[in-house]
């Protein structure tokens, strides 16, 4: 049957070299190791069911929006609602969120990098490592998670306040 | 710009959608220490997670059950349909492919043929892991290594400062001539730069998306390039951008 060996055929050649990427984002959203080899098995399965009805030119995308609706939807039957309310979602970067009192940070440790990565809502988390892990402009990011292109940049702005202030120590902190 | 502009356009910035030289942005972070300390650390953090410590991979045996999915046969699901729902597959097809050969024949030129090649060579190179015949970041040695399997040698540079590290070179086949392609690093992903004299005189810069990746086309000083990636596109941008100065550089000397 040339239409199966076709699928199998777009499926290696397209969808398997994103695998790092789709693993990275599952991972991320999962935040265990064994979560997120089920999201990806469950992801390249529906790739591969699917991928004779995909037109667009981005496979990647493509490819990385299933993960994250097996992940959403994980989420949900395991009764995990949003943890982030909607107004933290929706809601824009309020200016004093950074505050003036920043100091200038000279190094970062990874460790609490990843820390304060794994604290973020899920659709911010989602959003920024999409944007600095796998580089994606606010236009893919927006295709991936299914939301207008203002939300991604809200969500994204939010995303760094959040890191910033749990990373960056405050003037006068260490006198309080 | 005031702060609270200037933290509004911060993102734009960093992402590459708006230059800092853009409204008055590089201005007001030279008067304001306190934007400018946000901005350095926002930047911080985002070099900080480009850092390949907080990528996870996907583990081997994540990538062998993917790999076996992949291998005909282990979709019995396509199996149960029904024969007229393969008849009616088999004719939309029939007419899917008529129509795209169609415009196939009426679009396709040689520059369509070779980003075929290249994107196809690069998916080979991924997935063979064979991705270089020589592994060196030291252009002194990526570059003699050509010296005698090329009718021609091509310019080699690391821009390991720029984050597009050199990670070597292969011999590749494209467009039915030995080609050179220089093989660099950014975070996880490969770029694979394919380069040769140029046959025409300067082609026009072209940006492609094939197959879910990124080409960038263009030639310079006489010779062509196309690099691939699944990076984005502005990403590449920045590679062909670093390669152009340099070849500027070369002309000028």
């Amino acid at each position: 049957m040339a239409f199966q060996q076709d699928d199998h055929e777009r499926f290696n050649t397209a969808v398997l070299p994103h695998l790092d990427a789709a693993y990275n984002l599952a991972r991320w959203l999962a935040k265990n190791e064994h979560d997120a080899d089920d999201i990806v098995q469950e992801a390249c399965v529906r790739a591969l069911r699917f991928i004779g009805g995909f037109t667009g030119e981005n496979t990647r995308a493509w490819f990385l929006c299933i993960v994250r609706n097996i992940f959403f939807d994980m989420r949900r039957r395991r009764g995990f609602e949003s943890p982030a309310d909607f107004d933290d979602i929706t809601r824009s970067v309020p200016s004093d969120e950074l505050g003036p009192e920043a100091l200038l940070l000279r190094e970062l440790d990874t460790r609490a990098l990843r820390e304060a990565i794994e604290e973020l809502p899920d659709e911010f988390r989602e959003a920024i490592v999409l944007r600095e892990m796998e580089g994606l402009q606010y236009e893919q990011i927006a295709e991936v998670a299914g939301v207008p292109l203002g939300t991604v940049m809200s969500r994204l702005a939010r995303a760094r306040a959040r890191l910033q202030q749990r990373l960056v120590p405050r003037e006068g902190a260490h006198r309080a | 710009m005031n702060c609270d502009e200037f933290k509004e356009s911060m993102h734009s910035v960093m992402d590459g959608r708006a230059g800092e030289a853009e409204g008055g942005f590089d201005q007001h972070a030279r008067e304001c220490d306190a934007c400018s300390r946000a901005y350095q650390n926002m930047r911080l953090i985002s070099k900080t997670m480009h850092d390949r410590g907080l990528y996870y991979a996907a583990p081997d045996r994540v990538r062998e059950r993917a790999m076996k999915l992949g291998r005909a046969s282990a979709l019995p699901a396509r199996r149960t349909w029904q024969t007229w729902h393969l008849f009616a597959a088999a004719a939309s097809v029939a007419i899917v492919l008529t129509a795209s050969w169609a415009i196939w024949r009426s679009s396709t030129s040689s520059d369509d043929l070779v980003a075929h090649d290249v994107v196809a060579s690069h998916i080979r190179s991924l997935m063979a892991n064979h991705q270089t015949d020589v592994l060196s970041s030291d252009r002194h040695t990526v570059k003699p290594w050509f010296a005698g399997k090329l009718p021609f040698s091509p310019r080699v540079d690391d821009f390991s400062a720029q984050n597009f590290k050199l990670i070597g070179g292969r011999l590749d086949y494209i467009a039915d001539a030995p080609v050179a392609a220089l093989v660099y690093q950014r975070r996880q992903h490969t770029i694979n730069v394919f380069t040769w004299p140029a046959r025409e005189s300067a082609a026009p810069v072209r940006a492609l998306n094939r197959r879910g990746y990124n080409v960038l086309h263009w030639s310079a000083a006489g010779m062509e390039y196309w690099a691939v990636s699944e990076l984005a596109a502005n990403e590449l941008e920045e590679l062909k951008q670093l390669i152009e100065e340099r070849d500027k550089s070369v002309i000028g000397n």
